[in-house]
C-alpha cells in the first residue's frame, strides 16, 4: 500500500500565462535546472508537455550562448 | 509581415573597449546595408557559464532586425564566423514574443559579474 502523499503539481507556465519561453530569460530557466545543470523532468516540476518541449529548446539555446552551463557541480 | 530576426553575438571581453565597439559597429553596418535594424541591445560584459576558447567573459550584443534581401542572414553569419573577436553567436527567427521591452535586461545583470571584469582590466 502506497502511503506516498500526493501533492498537486501545476504547470508554472500555464499558471503564469507565459505564452513563449525566451532563451534569454536566464533567471526563469535556472528554476528548471538541477544543481548539476540538468533539465528537471516534468514529473518533478509539473510542467505541461508542450511547455516542457519549449522549455527544453530554450534551455539548449541558452546553453549555446553560455548563459547556462551544460554541466556544473553546483549552480548558484 | 517581415520576419523578425534576432542575433546574439558574444564578443571577446578581453579586447579593448575600442575594439569591441568597432566590432559592434561593423555588424550594425553590415546588417543595416541590406536590412532594417530595429534595435541593438547591449548586455555588457558577462561571465560565461563555461569557458569558450579559454575566455571566461564576453560582451553580449543583441541585434533585432528585418532583412530586406534574401541571403542577408547567411552573409552576416559568414562574417561572424570569420571575425576572430566573435566567440559565439546565435540567430533566432520570428520569436513570438518579439523584442523585450527596452532595457529590460539592464537590471538583471548581476553586479559582481561587472566588477569582476573591471578588476581584470586594471591588472593589464
Amino acid at each position: 500500500m502506497s502511503i506516498r502523499r500526493k501533492k498537486k503539481k501545476s504547470c508554472f507556465f500555464t499558471e503564469n500565462k507565459i505564452e513563449h519561453i525566451d532563451y534569454k530569460d536566464e533567471k526563469l530557466l535556472r528554476r528548471f535546472l538541477n544543481e548539476r545543470g540538468k533539465i528537471v523532468p516534468r514529473r518533478m516540476t509539473g510542467t505541461s508537455a508542450s511547455y516542457q518541449r519549449e522549455l527544453a529548446e530554450a534551455i539548449k539555446r541558452a546553453r549555446h550562448v553560455a548563459l547556462l552551463p551544460f554541466v556544473s557541480d553546483s549552480m548558484r | 509581415m517581415a520576419k523578425l530576426y534576432e542575433t546574439v553575438v558574444l564578443i571577446d571581453a578581453m579586447l579593448e573597449d575600442a575594439a569591441i565597439e568597432a566590432t559592434v559597429e561593423k555588424f550594425r553596418a553590415l546588417i543595416a546595408a541590406n536590412g532594417e535594424i530595429l534595435r541593438v541591445d547591449r548586455w555588457g560584459k558577462r561571465r560565461l557559464a563555461y569557458t569558450i576558447a579559454k575566455r571566461t567573459h564576453a560582451d553580449y550584443v543583441i541585434y533585432y532586425y528585418n532583412a530586406n534581401k534574401a541571403g542577408l542572414i547567411a552573409e552576416v553569419e559568414r562574417a561572424l564566423r570569420l571575425d576572430e573577436s566573435v566567440i559565439r553567436f546565435l540567430t533566432v527567427v520570428d520569436n513570438p514574443v518579439g523584442m523585450p521591452p527596452e532595457n529590460a535586461h539592464a537590471a538583471a545583470v548581476p553586479d559582481d559579474v561587472l566588477t569582476a571584469v573591471e578588476t581584470d582590466d586594471k591588472e593589464d
